[in-house]
């Protein structure tokens, strides 16, 4: 049954200009999908192992510790997950981080100081 | 003024390597390894670039890695937030890590060097105090 509600808004939405309409039909198509995209990031981490994971932080959530996100992007390589971070608006609330396990071994810098005596910062073995 | 936090650290924070999330600049959330072996702290390119840094006018610093001899970029990061610790202007040499690493920074003592540090593994626990 179509109440008289609904005809008013119907009305209302005749008024508007043809780039409105199409705004509202698009968020209408994907109201499902936008409330579905904020996920669990233990169930993300375990459905992309070994990815990088870019997540947008949802209003409410611990920023230092996010539960839940919506998937921005997901990649085996860091660079590829973080071309899709650039292009956010830096005022984004963005979580980035890696689901495998973090393996330090073997990685070595080395900082050369002006009296070229250098300070090793080696990570793990 | 005194900072301090303490947090009690998950489970993959310290599986081989201590991790710490943090905030830089407000709105960018990563994993970062406490690295007291390290004299600079260093960030990936693709972090700097997120925070506005400036990097072709960024003085530089010659580093050797691994592979080879290269003279980086050293930044200033504007604001860490560490759970609610902030500094302000905390230098960052710029550099690309390995993927296998599976961080995008290595927090070396341009930071540390400025807080009181208490790490109890065994209990988990992060103990971090900055004057």
């Amino acid at each position: 049954m179509i109440t008289h509600k609904a005809r008013a808004v119907m009305q209302s939405i005749q008024q508007l200009s043809l780039d409105e309409k199409k705004y509202i039909l698009d968020s209408i198509l994907h109201l499902p999908e936008i409330e579905s995209e904020i996920r669990d990031l233990t169930l993300l981490s375990a459905q992309f192992p070994n990815e990088w994971l870019a997540i947008s932080v949802p209003e409410g959530e611990d920023h230092y510790a996010p539960q839940r996100g919506r998937l921005i992007a997901h990649h085996r390589e860091r660079s590829a997950t973080w071309d899709q971070v650039m292009r956010l608006p830096s005022s984004q609330d963005v979580y980035v981080f890696f689901t495998g396990a973090v393996t330090a071994k073997g990685f070595g810098v080395i900082f050369d100081d002006a009296t070229n005596t250098p300070d090793v910062a080696t990570v793990g073995n | 003024m005194t900072q301090q936090i303490r947090l009690t650290l998950p489970q993959w924070a310290i599986d081989n390597v201590v991790l710490v999330n943090e905030r830089l600049n407000e709105h960018t959330t990563i994993r970062m390894l406490l690295d007291t072996g390290a004299e600079y702290t260093i960030i990936t390119p693709a972090v700097a670039t997120r925070l506005g840094a400036a990097m072709e006018s960024a003085p530089r610093v010659p580093v050797t890695t691994a592979t080879r001899r290269e003279v980086v970029p050293l930044i200033q990061v504007n604001q860490v937030d560490l759970h609610g610790l902030i500094l302000q202007n905390v230098e960052c040499a710029v550099l690309n890590l390995p993927d296998v690493l599976g961080v995008d920074e290595l927090r070396g003592m341009s930071f540390l060097k400025r807080c009181r540090l208490v790490l109890d593994l065994p209990h988990r626990q992060l103990e971090i105090e900055t004057e």
